[in-house]
C-alpha cells in the first residue's frame, strides 16, 4: 500500500498526560500500523484499537502509523484526541 | 426552558475530561463547558473537539448542557458556535458581550434551533448596554455578570465587600427582570472562602440574582441552600397559588388574597418558588 498522502509527514499529535485523558499521535505509513501503550491494555487492547481504527475509517485513512499513550482514557476522549491529531496532521 | 432553574452555572475547562466525567454527580443547576478563558490559544481546537464528545457522551442527568464559546471576533469563534448548536449544547455562553449585535451576529447562525443564549456582561460598555442586550433576542434567557475584567475595565480594585459592583449588579438585574429574564451574578474565586461566597451569594440574592457562577463543584450546595425559598416564603406562595386557583374555578379574572390583589408577577413567582422549594426537597409534590 501506498503512504496516505492525506496526512503531513511530521504528522500530528493531540492529548494531555493526565488521568482519564490521552496522547494521540498519527503519522504517514506504508502501511497500518497501530501502537497502544495502557495500563489498562491487557483488558481493553482490543476496544482501543477497534475504536481507532473507526476513527480512521470515518477519516478514509486506510495507512497510517498511530501511536496511543492511554491513562485511562474513555471510548469518546480517545475517539477525540485521535480525530484532532488527524486534523492536525492534514 | 428558558426560565428554568439557574441558580448555579459551573464552569469546566474545555479541555479536561477527567472533571467532565462527574458532571451529573455535581447536581449544578447549568454546566458550561468552557472554551474560551480555560483554554490555552493552541488547545482550542483540540478542545472544540472534546467539548464536541462530551455533549454527546457525557452523563448530565437534569443539567442543562452549556459551552462558553470565544467571541466571534477571535479565529476561533465561529466554529466554537457551530460545534455547540451541533451537538444538543441548551444554552450558550457569550464572553464581553457589549452591545445588541453582539447578540443579533449570533442569531443568524442558530435557524430554527431551540438553544438559549446566555451573555456575559464584563465590560463598562456591556453594563451601559445592558437593557438593549438583554431584549436583543428572544433567546436570550440569562444575563451574567463577569466581576474579574469588569474591574479591570474600570480601573477599580475587586474588594471581598465588592462595594465597586454596587450598580453594575443592579444594572444587570434591572436590565434582566425588565426583559422578563434571569440574572445571574459573577463567580466567588476564593474557593476556600466559604463564609465569604455564602455571604457574596446572600448579597446576589437580595439583589434580584436568581444565581451565580461556580468555579468549584464545592461551591454548588452552599450556593443552593441560599436560593431555597425560606418557610415564610413557601407560606405565602401557597396562599397566592390556592387564591389562583380559586379565582380560576370561579372563572374570575381577578385574584385576591384577602383584600389585597394578585398581579400575574406574583403568580408567577409563587409557582418558581413552590417548584423550587419541591426541586429542594423542602416540600412534597401537590396535584
Amino acid at each position: 500500500m501506498s503512504v496516505n498522502n492525506l496526512l503531513s509527514p511530521q504528522g500530528g499529535v493531540c492529548g494531555r498526560d493526565e488521568k482519564s485523558d490521552c496522547i494521540a499521535e498519527i503519522y504517514a505509513f506504508d502501511h497500518l500500523e497501530i501502537k497502544i501503550h495502557s495500563k489498562v491494555e491487557k483488558f481493553f487492547k482490543e476496544q482501543i484499537e477497534n475504536t481507532i481504527k473507526t476513527v480512521l475509517k470515518e477519516n478514509g485513512i486506510k495507512t497510517a502509523k498511530v501511536i496511543l499513550k492511554d491513562n485511562g482514557a474513555l471510548d469518546w476522549v480517545i475517539r477525540a484526541r485521535l480525530e484532532c491529531a488527524i486534523r492536525r496532521a492534514t | 426552558m428558558k426560565d428554568r432553574l439557574r441558580r448555579t452555572r459551573l464552569y469546566i475547562p474545555g479541555n479536561n475530561p477527567s472533571i467532565m466525567h462527574n458532571i451529573a454527580i455535581f447536581e449544578a443547576d447549568t454546566v458550561i463547558l468552557d472554551l474560551e478563558d480555560a483554554v490555552a490559544p493552541p488547545d482550542k481546537d483540540a478542545a472544540r473537539i472534546l467539548v464536541k464528545y462530551a455533549l454527546k457522551n457525557v452523563d448530565f442527568g437534569k443539567t442543562e448542557k452549556g459551552v462558553r464559546i470565544n467571541p466571534l471576533n477571535t479565529p476561533y469563534g465561529k466554529d466554537d458556535l457551530e460545534m455547540a448548536i451541533e451537538n444538543e449544547c441548551e444554552i450558550i455562553f457569550l464572553p464581553k458581550v457589549e452591545n445588541a449585535s453582539d447578540i443579533t451576529n449570533i442569531e443568524g447562525y442558530l435557524g430554527k434551533r431551540e438553544v438559549w443564549l446566555a451573555p456575559i456582561i464584563e465590560s463598562a460598555r456591556g453594563i451601559l448596554n445592558a437593557p438593549e442586550i438583554a431584549t436583543a433576542s428572544e433567546r436570550v434567557a440569562l444575563l451574567c455578570f463577569g466581576a474579574e475584567d469588569f474591574t479591570k475595565d474600570i480601573g477599580a480594585e475587586r474588594t471581598r465587600e465588592g462595594k465597586e459592583l454596587f450598580l453594575a449588579r443592579q444594572m444587570i438585574v434591572l436590565a434582566a427582570k425588565s426583559a422578563g429574564i434571569q440574572a445571574s451574578d459573577t463567580v466567588f474565586s476564593d474557593i476556600n472562602d466559604l463564609d465569604g461566597l455564602i455571604n457574596e451569594t446572600k448579597l446576589a440574592k437580595s439583589l434580584g440574582f436568581d444565581g451565580k457562577g461556580v468555579i468549584h463543584p464545592s461551591q454548588i450546595k452552599p450556593i443552593h441552600e441560599v436560593f431555597a425559598p425560606t418557610e415564610e416564603e413557601i407560606d405565602y406562595a401557597k396562599k397566592v397559588l390556592d387564591a389562583f386557583k380559586e379565582a380560576e374555578e370561579k372563572g374570575s379574572g381577578v385574584v385576591a388574597l384577602g383584600r389585597k390583589m394578585i398581579d400575574k408577577p406574583v403568580v408567577e413567582r409563587a409557582k418558581r418558588i413552590i417548584k423550587l422549594a419541591e426541586t429542594m426537597g423542602l416540600l412534597k409534590k401537590e396535584n
